[in-house]
């Protein structure tokens, strides 16, 4: 009986990892999925309007609150009228926060880089620049969701057998 | 106001603000390779040390503040030649233009301006009340005479004209408001910043912001039911023949027009074509005395003087 108990025990702890473990992967997937849109939303704007970066920055709302809380401060800082470059805010205020978004080195980087699209000179060059980095975090979504999946491909197994293997000792 | 102006200068000058007069400031000239020139009614200064001059950093980082850091979102702005900052303020902008000939007009446009150089921030004085003896002289029941200011440049035509649009559009415990519509086609009278006017013109007035002035009154005429219609510097045929159609549609008229005195305004043919039919009834000559202050007389249609302060 004690043995069965400490199984579900077990079980439940290893059950309780994987899922945190597979939401984690999930919200980094969906962060870049929200940045898209994004720049999307962005470039549309940039297009069609006189878009002012501080009020589009403080109002932008998402799905993702990392994104909204980051853009707000980006916005907040400018606001103060104290920073010569707009770019080197984006960089500061993503490195801040860069634990919380958990993206990984690369994708990191390309995000970091964006900022150059936001305060450029002139609107074609910025369009481009961010034409140029909504494709690479589209490449870069395509390639962790066929990672995601080949790993799903071992994992599951492999937990399988191990859940088996855990029932047979304890039992 | 001090603090609209001194938030667009670079960080590392702002300090220098807090030691220069502001009574009189008229304009700050900014130009690289130049320190920053202060110019007031009859001097200049610079601002700081000689040495303390504005070079390309500091001129992007102050494009920057002007610009909310969007300065691809004003490339209009920058077009015609001026930005309008918070408060009203007017910066314009010198720097490399770049035209070509309008395939339907036919004129020269200015399609970029880039390298930019210079900036010139001319500070907003608003002057609430100054046309407040010439409203009620104006006054024809619940509303005005069709009239004219005319002034030789840089005595505050414009000026007197955005406070009475205040004054009417506001009205008071015994004239009510008026509906009242401003062709602002130079963004002067109400410095409109992305549709919000930074002067104050009353509660009850709309601005059609950097339109044409005939091409304006034509279309807030249909859509606006306006009471009056305030213009400023009136001087192509059009714009008069538009007028005409304003007083016959019942809409009275408040405009500007360039005139160093009255003959000189008499002379003009289209003035004269407008006091014939009606559609021009007072004349407000503004005069500027030697002290510095403003006065006004009042003529009618005639060229008959009706009153003088």
């Amino acid at each position: 009986m004690g043995k069965i108990i400490g199984m579900f025990f077990v079980l439940g702890g290893i059950m309780f990892l994987l899922y945190n473990w597979v939401l984690e992967q999930k919200s980094g997937s969906r962060r870049i999925g929200e940045l898209v849109v994004f720049l999307q939303r962005s470039l549309f704007a940039m297009e069609e309007g006189k878009m002012q970066i501080i009020e589009y920055l403080k109002n932008y709302s998402s799905r993702e609150k990392i994104l909204e809380e980051t853009l707000y401060e980006i916005a907040k800082r400018l606001e103060q009228k104290i920073y010569p470059n707009g770019e080197v805010v984006w960089e500061q205020v993503f490195w801040e926060k860069r634990q919380e978004w958990n993206l990984d080195e690369e994708t990191f980087e390309i995000v970091l880089g964006l900022g150059k699209g936001f305060f450029g000179r002139k609107r074609g060059e910025n369009v481009s620049f961010l034409q140029r980095g909504m494709m690479r975090l589209e490449e870069r979504q395509t390639k962790k969701r066929e990672k995601d999946a080949k790993e799903r491909k071992v994992w599951i197994p492999v937990s399988m057998l191990g859940g088996i293997m855990l029932m047979i000792i304890l039992v | 106001m001090q603090q609209e102006i001194i938030c667009v200068f670079p960080v590392a000058m702002r300090e220098d603000f807090a030691r220069i007069s502001w009574e009189g400031l008229e304009e700050i000239r900014v130009r690289i390779g130049w320190p920053v020139e202060l110019i007031y009614d009859n001097r200049s200064k610079w601002l700081g040390n000689y040495d303390d001059i504005i070079d390309r950093q500091r001129l992007d980082e102050m494009l920057n503040y002007i610009t909310g850091y969007s300065v691809y979102a004003m490339e209009e702005d920058l077009k015609q030649g001026f930005i309008t900052l918070v408060g009203g303020h007017r910066i314009g902008v010198t720097g490399h233009a770049t035209y070509e000939r309008g395939k339907n007009t036919g004129e020269y446009q200015v399609t970029s301006l880039t390298d930019i150089g210079g900036l010139n921030i001319r500070i907003a004085h608003e002057k609430k009340g100054c046309a407040k003896d010439i409203v009620l002289l104006l006054r024809n029941g619940q509303s005005i005479y069709n009239t004219l200011f005319f002034s030789a440049p840089g005595v505050g035509k414009t000026t007197y004209l955005r406070d009475a649009i205040r004054i009417l559009s506001t009205g008071d415990a015994v004239f009510p408001g008026i509906k009242c519509c401003v062709i602002d086609e130079r963004s002067e009278i109400a410095a409109c910043r992305m549709g919000k006017p930074q002067n104050d013109l009353g509660i009850r007035c709309d601005v059609l912001d950097a339109c044409p002035k005939d091409m304006g009154m034509r279309m807030v005429l249909r859509a606006m039911s306006p009471q009056i219609i305030a213009v400023d510097e009136l001087g192509k045929e059009s714009e008069f023949d538009m007028l005409e159609q304003m007083c016959c549609s019942g809409v009275k008229v408040l405009g500007t027009i360039h005139a160093g005195n009255l003959q000189e305004l008499m002379q003009n043919k289209m003035v004269r074509k407008g006091i014939d039919n009606g559609s021009i009834e007072r004349f407000v000559e503004l005069v500027r005395f030697p002290n510095g202050s403003r006065g006004f007389h009042i003529y009618n249609g005639q060229g008959r003087l009706l009153w003088e302060k």
